[in-house]
């Protein structure tokens, strides 16, 4: 139990390392004593610093960001699921936001348009999944909500599907590809001030109600007789989490792996206990992020879409999770 | 306290399950729960904990309606000790143990030191203090069991509800856990607990109740009501009970024997 304050430390550590490296890496490289010293300093920066940290902090935040809310997400929902497969996805939330995207491009929406539609179509799936599940009211809740979501997932997938017959090959096409498969690099400084508030909203319940969140990790029954009026949290996780997981999306498009794999990671180092996890979980995946993006943006002289650098290190670790011969899930 | 149900009607939406049970538990009473396979002792669980409403009639503590409660506020007034299941997640004993603090902690709050405390105290009060910092899902069936027990310990109810505490158990931990829940009893806690062997009920119950053919087949001492007429016609098999040497009675198939 000592060891974990010094766990979270180190993580903290890592962050700072990683935000440092993103912000000073890049095609025009900047030495990581002249970021401290642009970010710290009240004067006049010089022309150079000035451009480079506008251009590349919102980035670099947005990627932090993104990892903070994917990873939070994914947490609450391994842990409200009771399963470690489960990613923040799993009740549509990507697939949904995808669909919203894809609509917004077919129709030749303006960027903003785009992302509103796609944060919109989110939620909505989301709400429209959370009401299937309710109004079939079987015994075994979450297994209604977790089909409902794999059903109107696949549903919205189709319709993508569609969308893109549908689409111009030459100029949509490609746009929604490229969307579908995730990118921070269009990020601008007013994107932040949107999305870091509605983050916000979604982390601040989970963290205020992260003991009674890990006592669901029970089951239903248990949680209940333990005190807990399951339906309500359950309703306000889902939420939070559907929030912070449609808005990333919406700006960065769809990033698989990281919701599923970082969790895995932080239970590793931390344990289960949804208190702990949670924090390390959030530091975690803001590094990872930040890392993945740093690579996304100097693998080669054209950007890397980070759903295919994620999932090519998810892969891998995933297999190397089931190599691993253990009776439960770290 | 006093938990009691009246003309209570079990079952789920258009399957009436079992009708006209009327129970009533006091401290310091083991309320065994005897009923063949699917007669609606789970069902019966459910609705005595809240965790299902009734059909018809009520469930009261200390004459509330359990529909009038909070979950916090049952969770305060008795705790419910599920089988001994292994969870999803690698959760260390104390863990486990401290959950059973949720109902008398603030809605933001987490278990501080005091919790923790009362944990490891409910712990060494069931001799497992050694396992609290192992992983949940690693030790045994028996230990598993000690620890949900000393989960709804650290609820401090003055009721406890355990459904099947010794399935899956061997007879060694079977024993065990009996003795204890004994002792529970004998401390003042008002417990229900159910049961396919009905040697336990006569090992430890106070009251026996059976549940078969969609009701409260009978309710009364152990005397009464574990019988070998009442276990032949519930169990649908020809039962004896036989009085040991020490005056125990015990319960044996009564196979056409050759002898």
């Amino acid at each position: 139990m000592t060891a974990r304050p010094v766990v979270l430390i180190l993580l903290v550590v890592a962050l700072c390392v990683a935000l440092l490296l993103a912000l000073a890496s890049g095609p025009f490289p900047l030495a990581v004593s002249d970021v401290v010293h642009a970010l710290l300093q009240d004067g006049a920066p010089s022309p150079g610093e000035i451009v480079l940290l506008r251009v590349r902090l919102p980035r670099v935040a947005a990627a932090a960001l993104v990892g903070v809310a994917l990873a939070g997400a994914g947490t609450a929902y391994q842990t409200l699921f009771r399963n470690p497969l489960v990613s923040p996805d799993i009740l549509g939330v990507s697939t949904g936001a995808g669909l919203g995207a894809v609509l917004g491009i077919l129709l030749a929406l303006p960027v903003a348009g785009i992302q509103a539609l796609a944060f919109l179509a989110g939620l909505a799936t989301v709400v429209l999944v959370y009401l299937i599940a309710a109004a079939l009211r079987r015994h075994e809740r979450t297994l209604v909500l977790v089909l409902s979501g794999v059903v109107i997932g696949a549903l919205a997938g189709a319709c993508i599907s569609l969308v893109k017959i549908l689409a111009d090959p030459y100029d949509q096409l490609p746009a929604i590809t490229f969307w579908l498969l995730g990118s921070l690099a269009g990020v601008k400084i007013g994107d932040l001030a949107l999305v870091a508030p509605l983050v916000l909203a979604g982390l601040v319940p989970l963290v205020l109600l992260r003991w009674r969140i890990g006592v669901l990790a029970l089951g239903d029954d248990e949680a209940r007789s333990l005190g807990i009026d399951v339906a309500r949290l359950r309703a306000v996780v889902i939420l939070a989490a559907t929030l912070m997981t449609a808005t990333v999306v919406a700006v960065s498009g769809v990033i698989g792996w990281v919701g599923l794999m970082i969790p895995h990671i932080a239970r590793m180092m931390v344990g289960p206990s949804f208190g702990r996890l949670l924090p390390a979980a959030m530091l975690l995946g803001a590094s990872f992020m930040l890392l993945v993006d740093l690579l996304a943006r100097s693998l080669a002289r054209v950007e890397t879409p980070l759903g295919i650098l994620t999932a090519v290190l998810g892969a891998p670790f995933f297999l190397w999770l089931l190599a691993r011969d253990r009776g439960s899930w770290a | 306290m006093q938990l009691v149900a009246h003309d209570l009607s079990i079952g789920y939406r258009r399957h009436l399950v079992a009708r006209d049970i009327a129970l009533t538990l006091c401290a310091g009473e083991v309320l065994c729960l005897l009923g063949p396979n699917g007669a609606g002792k789970t069902t019966l669980f459910r609705t005595l904990l809240g965790l299902q409403p009734p059909l018809g009639g009520a469930v009261l503590i200390d004459d509330r309606p359990l529909g009038e409660l909070k979950p916090a506020e049952i969770a305060r007034a008795m705790a419910y000790v599920p089988q001994a299941h292994v969870t999803e997640f690698s959760f260390t004993v104390l863990d486990v143990v401290l959950m059973g603090r949720t109902a008398r902690l603030g809605t933001f709050a987490s278990p501080g030191p005091a919790d923790e405390r009362i944990a490891r105290e409910k712990l060494a009060g069931l001799g497992i203090a050694e396992l609290a910092s192992h992983d949940y899902t690693r030790i045994s069936g028996g230990q598993r069991q000690l620890s949900l027990i000393a989960r709804a310990l650290a609820q401090e109810t003055p009721i406890l509800v355990l459904d099947e505490p010794t399935a899956s158990l061997d007879f060694g931990n079977q024993t065990m856990v009996l003795g204890r829940i004994r002792e529970l009893a004998a401390a003042g806690y008002g417990i229900v607990l159910s049961t396919h062997d009905p040697d336990h009920a006569l090992l430890i119950a106070t009251r026996v109740a059976i549940i078969a053919e969609g009701g409260l087949r009978a309710i009364g001492t152990p005397e009464e009501v574990v019988t070998a007429d009442m276990l032949s016609a519930i169990y649908r098999t020809k039962v004896r009970v036989e009085e040991t040497e020490t005056g125990r009675r015990v319960c044996v198939p009564a196979w056409s024997e050759r002898s």
